[in-house]
């Protein structure tokens, strides 16, 4: 579901990148995803795509940043 | 002369003409531990107009072949060519007069850094104005907001190490994730009140939805801050440090991202229709 709207935002030209396509993603799902934190159990939740796809584009982590 | 050298002696020259600038941009981000490639020299100048610029420019030994270039924000941004390089590519030496995003002059001088680059000591844009200065419409401007903020943290966390600032001013101003889980390991959100008085002091959302699940009992601050009401519900309800903390925090910041990206875009088609 969220590989396949990023792939459509691609496939239409609506991104020139797959960066720029999941920046989009996620900006037109906040409220979507605050719906995930108040639903999802903690392990379905570190396990969504659409919220790995946020933390991913976020500020890295401590052990990121020694790397 | 390499690029370093080169703006050192620039802002040199024009200290010598008469001219105060701090600089910003690419060599102000390599100054602060950014690793980045860069060919322009952006400064920001005590001066107001353009056209002092473009007279007072060519009378300085240094700049007497600058070519002045086109700029769309002509009432508050000039730029001159001032070389080539080996490639061939145009050397530029920009200047802002105004910038939407920063304060006057005065004030980024008051706040300003002395820093030895290219071998002289010469002023820099405060990293914190370095950040804010960056918060525009372009993706890779955001992209070195990310790791000014986790150096920003490092030398807060060093000044409250070396008691140059206190705790509620560092957890007031702690923007990286990285920042955050430093906070949170050496046990820095201990107190509720302490917490509520650093919310206070915060501007910006990420950091008032990082401190947020420590410090419950304050409620108002949120929505002046541009956090959206439904992260506050949510932030209520979440166990602070938990991933489910950190992805709130991630859309709080996400959202004044957009926030800002707008701001820089209306005030670029302003100046353009202008």
């Amino acid at each position: 579901m969220v590989h396949s709207e990023i792939d459509d935002l691609l496939l239409r030209g609506k991104a020139a990148t797959a960066y720029e396509a999941e920046e989009m993603f996620l900006d037109s799902h906040l409220l979507d995803l605050v719906q995930l934190v108040k639903e999802l159990s903690n392990d379905n939740f570190e396990r969504h795509e659409a919220i790995k796809l946020l933390m991913s584009h976020g500020s890295r982590p401590r052990e990121d940043s020694r790397r | 002369m390499n690029p370093e050298q080169k703006l050192a002696e620039i802002v040199i020259s024009l200290r010598g003409a008469g001219i105060d600038s701090l600089v910003m941009g690419g060599h102000a981000a390599r100054y602060y531990g950014i690793d980045r490639n860069t060919i322009d020299y952006d400064l920001v100048t005590s001066l107001t107009s353009p056209e002092d610029l473009r007279q007072r420019l060519p009378a300085i030994d240094n700049f007497r072949e600058a070519r002045p270039a086109p700029a769309w924000r002509h009432r508050d941004f000039a730029r001159f060519e001032i070389g080539r390089l080996p490639d061939g590519r145009e050397e530029y030496l920009e200047f802002w007069l105004r910038n939407h995003l920063l304060g006057d002059f005065v004030q980024l001088k008051q706040r300003s850094e002395i820093g030895v680059y290219g071998g002289h000591s010469i002023p820099f844009l405060s990293i914190a104005d370095l950040i804010r200065s960056k918060e525009t419409e372009r993706e890779s401007d955001w992209q070195d907001i990310a790791l000014l903020e986790e150096i920003f943290d490092a030398r807060k966390f060093a000044a409250f190490r070396d008691g140059r600032c206190d705790l509620p001013d560092l957890l007031a101003n702690i923007r990286s994730r990285v920042g955050m889980e430093r906070a949170i390991d050496q046990g820095l959100l201990a107190d509720p009140n302490l917490v509520a008085s650093a919310i206070a002091d915060s501007q910006h959302p990420a950091t008032i939805a990082f401190l947020w699940p420590s410090a419950r009992q304050i409620d108002a601050r949120t929505e002046a801050a541009y956090l959206d009401p439904s992260l506050s519900a949510t932030l209520r309800a979440v166990e602070a440090g938990s991933s489910k903390h950190f992805a709130i925090v991630e859309i709080a910041r996400r959202g004044y991202k957009r926030h800002a990206m707008d701001i820089d875009r209306a005030d670029k088609q302003t100046q353009i229709e202008s």
